[in-house]
């Protein structure tokens, strides 16, 4: 594996940091900003890398520095990357759901990176549009959604277990 | 444009649902500040809608927010309508009024 460097794609460093995690039976999910820009291929772009992990953090700090990053408050930096890596406080939750299970993944160099699914980014974003009126995380629901295959069953019967019929059909009309 | 403010009466009144629907609040300074209109001008638009019924306010500290009427028969048809008008916006505009994060930004997180 390429070591960190300034051309170090997002995806390629997910995947060094994955397996520098997994050396140490860490687990980790990638979710947040940089799956949108995975799923819409940097139509959004994101700098932080956002993994949750159930592992302790002295542990993850530890992983970490063996890839040459430092602590910045809670966020991981590297000298030779101007991508942050952020591990926020788990569990893995869409809105009220909680805990979720990552049900996307991709393979770079070999190594599996867990990630939320399409359909689970959407309602990710989704949850932000909800209930604090982001329209940048609609935008970003809706440029999935136009890029990947959607369970809108799933995303309906979340989205009235939020009680947000409402917004959905903002979505929906979005989308057509 | 001309079509919008002659159905909503004018210009201030347009923005200020254009911004309530978008955002799903809005305040007199806020409203003003961004699409640089008196607060004066706003103010009296949004209690114009008020008085209609078209809106509510609510206090939350000093400041008087502004939503659409929970009991408005035909809420989910002005927010479809006003939803269209943000859809066939121009992209700049859209990106200027209407695309503030929102969502939260953890505190000494760099912009």
């Amino acid at each position: 594996m390429r070591k960190i460097a300034a051309n170090t794609t997002r995806e390629e460093l997910a995947a060094i940091v994955v397996k520098k995690l997994t050396e140490h039976q860490i687990d980790a999910v990638l979710v947040g900003g940089s799956v949108v820009s995975i799923y819409t291929n940097n139509k959004y772009e994101s700098r932080d890398l956002d993994f949750i992990s159930p592992a302790d953090h002295k542990k993850i700090t530890q992983a970490m520095s063996e890839l040459g990053f430092e602590s910045a408050g809670k966020d991981f930096v590297h000298p030779s990357t101007s991508f942050t890596v952020e591990f926020p406080t788990g569990p893995l939750a869409i809105g009220d759901d909680l805990p979720v299970q990552a049900e996307g993944h991709m393979k770079v160099s070999g190594v599996t990176i867990k990630m939320f699914s399409p359909t689970q980014s959407v309602m990710d974003r989704l949850t932000w549009f909800y209930f604090s009126n982001d329209r940048q995380c609609l935008d970003q629901a809706i440029w999935i959604a136009q890029k990947h295959p959607i369970d809108i069953e799933k995303v309906k019967q979340w989205s009235a277990r939020e009680r947000q019929e409402e917004k959905l059909q903002v979505f929906l009309n979005r989308i057509k | 444009m001309e079509m919008y403010k002659a159905l909503f009466g004018n210009r201030v009144a347009e923005a200020c649902l254009l911004y309530i629907v978008n955002y799903g609040e809005g305040y007199i300074n806020g409203i003003a500040k961004i699409f640089g209109i008196a607060p004066r001008q706003v103010q009296l638009q949004l209690e114009r809608l008020e008085a209609g019924g078209i809106l509510v306010s609510q206090f939350s500290g000093n400041i008087k927010l502004f939503r659409l009427n929970p009991r408005l028969a035909i809420k989910a048809e002005l927010i479809a309508l006003v939803e269209k008008m943000l859809v066939l916006m121009p992209e700049e505009q859209t990106e200027q009024f209407f695309r503030e994060r929102r969502r939260p930004r953890r505190t000494g997180k760099a912009l």
